[in-house]
């Protein structure tokens, strides 16, 4: 036999073994899966989508918190193994007997098993052409493979948020001033859209402005978190969600958007028992400034108080007495570093005292991503733009999340989708 | 350096003895490199592999290195000795004449078993022929590649398939094959690729 015919041969043969690598001979049978968070994970953000289509498919499930990072368990049927392998989910067969002493770890430290019952309908709330790739929570749905609607307007004001488990908001202007654009980018054709869309659709929904349209948009939203719904918020959404709240009666907005000068005393008038986060704020009353309120810590578009960017922490909090605030934060980094967005962070000063406070960058006068319950419902906040681009500009590229399957900004981002799954416990008081 | 350029004029107007002559000399390994292209392109496909390994790793630019590369993997799996056919194709296709050398990579692919270098050649003609946007054609030939009973060769003609399923806007069919590519080839090194690819058919991250 020639030698490269022998070589060819034992290739072939090695080949024919080869399947025994493919997936359907990889497959354990062991009874579930664990979807390890910390650092051997090889892509965090799909972990969430992976669990959340187990969710889907009527799977148990549960949420180890503090353990490896916020581990999930997974079922071990074929479906969910075939899932994790396409999207390349790191997963690790587990036998009940290990299961048991998993179980054990968890009683013994700050750690926890939440059962994760059903997935959440989710909504993002988005204009009907506006680009999947500005909006950080639409990426990381989208990367991660979980379902969502979008609605705007005339769904919120229709009644359709009853329809929804959980409602994400991102930089949208519930003032309804264009984000103060107006009178800086006048003439740039995004702007002109922007304006046109929303006074077509304040006329369609018969309000005489687009800030009174845009107010009502924002009560009824605190309306779906009153009566139960979930909501999360990032960016100026956040800011101008609260203000519009408080302004009851009270005109912030100014004359290009409404045909009226904003109140010079909004500030003393406006009603913070309305709003969800903050309270006695003091009002930017310039209408060229694209700036709200002192809620923003970094005032990124005043040059003369805008503050450079730092790192935020996470903070611990107890898995077996506040689930909800420890599963909010679970991650495999502590520290991560700022990003800006037109409200970038929540000064201390402007928190209401009910406010949990889930990261703040230490010694500075401002927080960056905040909870808390009204009525019903929760709210959480989330200050900045997008995760990985933290000077994010008008017209930057997109952010490719598959470039940052670990990061942990964006994982903060997908523990507020998962954590409506969860089944509420009661506490042991 | 001058003789090697004179020498690859010769191979591209089709003289290859002439050619071949000049080289006799050159005992570099860029002179080695050459001499393998024109083994091959007379379908001296021993004498071609040899060649090339003598050459090396670093032989030429980095876009000569990765050529010679890809030529070791199209004729490795190739048990004949000699294929004066491959040899005409692979000229045609270094002279620019990509309609006759995909034809003729065809041809000698349906000569071979597709673990003995049939799968190879019916990718790179099919690769060939959709660069130059004969889809049809192009998906007959990978979809030929992408037997099983050359799983070397099956995952790169999945992908390539994959890529041409998504440019004919038929990612639902994309989908597929890139899932199929990922279970089925776990171990391949263009698992990475097909899981990009896989996100990009599922609008998961922005076209590049």
């Amino acid at each position: 036999m020639k030698r490269r015919e022998f070589v060819s041969r034992a290739a072939a043969g090695m080949m024919a073994l080869s399947p025994a690598l493919s997936w359907s001979r990889r497959y354990s049978a062991a009874p579930w899966l664990l979807v390890p968070m910390d650092d051997v994970q090889s892509d965090h953000l799909k972990a969430y989508g992976l669990a959340y289509r187990a969710l889907k498919r009527g799977a148990k499930a549960e949420w180890f918190l503090n353990y490896r990072s916020g581990a999930f368990l997974l079922p071990g049927d074929a479906t969910t193994s075939r899932d994790a392998a396409i999207a390349g989910v790191t997963v690790e067969p587990v036998e009940d007997t290990a299961l048991a002493q998993i179980r054990g770890e968890l009683q013994g430290g700050n750690m926890d098993a939440v059962p994760l019952e059903k997935p959440p309908k989710v909504a993002v709330y988005a204009p009907p052409n506006a680009p999947p790739w500005d909006d950080a929570v639409t990426m990381a749905l989208n990367y991660a493979g979980i379902e969502f609607e979008k609605v705007w307007d005339s769904e919120v004001l229709g009644q359709k948020l009853r329809t929804y488990d959980w409602l994400h908001l991102h930089h949208e202007d519930f003032t309804g001033q264009y984000s103060k654009f107006f009178l800086n980018y006048a003439g740039s054709p995004w702007l002109v859209e922007m304006v046109e869309r929303n006074r077509a659709m304040a006329r369609s929904l018969g309000f005489a402005s687009v800030p009174a349209e845009k107010q009502a948009v924002a009560v009824a939203i605190a309306g779906f978190v009153e009566r139960g719904g979930f909501l999360f918020a990032m960016c100026t959404a956040t800011e101008t969600l609260d203000l519009a709240l408080a302004a009851d009666g009270v005109d912030i907005a100014a004359s290009y958007a409404d045909g009226t000068p904003m109140d010079p005393k909004a500030s003393a008038r406006m009603k913070w028992s309305r709003a969800l986060a903050f309270q006695n704020a003091q009002l930017e009353l310039s209408p060229t400034m694209p700036v709200y309120s002192d809620i923003d810590g970094h005032q990124v578009n005043s040059p003369d108080r805008r503050q450079p960017l730092g790192s935020f922490s996470l903070f611990n909090f107890s898995a077996k007495i506040d689930p909800v605030a420890t599963m909010l934060v679970q991650n495999h980094r502590q520290v991560i570093p700022d990003f800006y967005g037109l409200t970038t962070s929540f000064t201390r000063k402007t928190l209401k005292p009910s406010v949990t406070i889930l990261a703040d960058e230490p010694g500075a006068p401002w927080v960056k991503y905040i909870h808390g319950e009204h009525g019903q419902g929760t709210w959480t906040f989330f200050g900045g733009h997008d995760p990985e681009d933290p000077q994010h500009q008008i017209g930057d590229a997109p952010t490719d999340l598959s470039l940052h399957p670990h990061s942990p900004g964006y994982r903060l981002i997908l523990n507020n989708v998962l954590f409506p799954a969860a089944k509420k416990k009661e506490l042991k008081t | 350096m001058l003789g090697r350029r004179v020498a690859l004029a010769w191979v591209r107007s089709g003289d290859l003895a002439r050619a071949d002559s000049m080289m006799a000399a050159d005992t570099s390994v860029d002179g080695l490199a050459l001499s393998g292209r024109i083994r091959l392109y007379r379908g001296d496909i021993a004498g071609a592999i040899e060649r090339f390994k003598a050459a090396g790793p670093y032989a030429g630019d980095r876009a000569d290195a990765t050529r010679r590369t890809a030529f070791l993997a199209l004729l490795q799996p190739i048990q004949a000795d000699t294929l004066p056919d491959l040899g005409q194709a692979m000229l045609r296709l270094e002279q620019g004449d990509t309609a006759e050398a995909s034809a003729g990579l065809e041809r000698v692919a349906a000569e071979l078993a597709p673990q003995h270098g049939g799968a190879e050649l019916n990718l790179l003609a099919g690769r060939l022929l959709a660069a130059t946007g004969r889809t049809a054609e192009a998906e007959r030939l990978l979809r030929a590649a992408t037997s099983q009973e050359a799983p070397g060769t099956a995952p790169a003609a999945e992908l390539a398939l994959a890529d041409l399923l998504l440019s004919s806007k038929r990612p639902g069919e994309a989908v597929g094959l890139l899932e199929h590519l990922i279970l089925t080839y776990p171990q391949s090194a263009l698992v990475p690729q097909a899981r990009r690819k896989l996100d990009e058919a599922r609008g998961a991250v922005p076209k590049t």
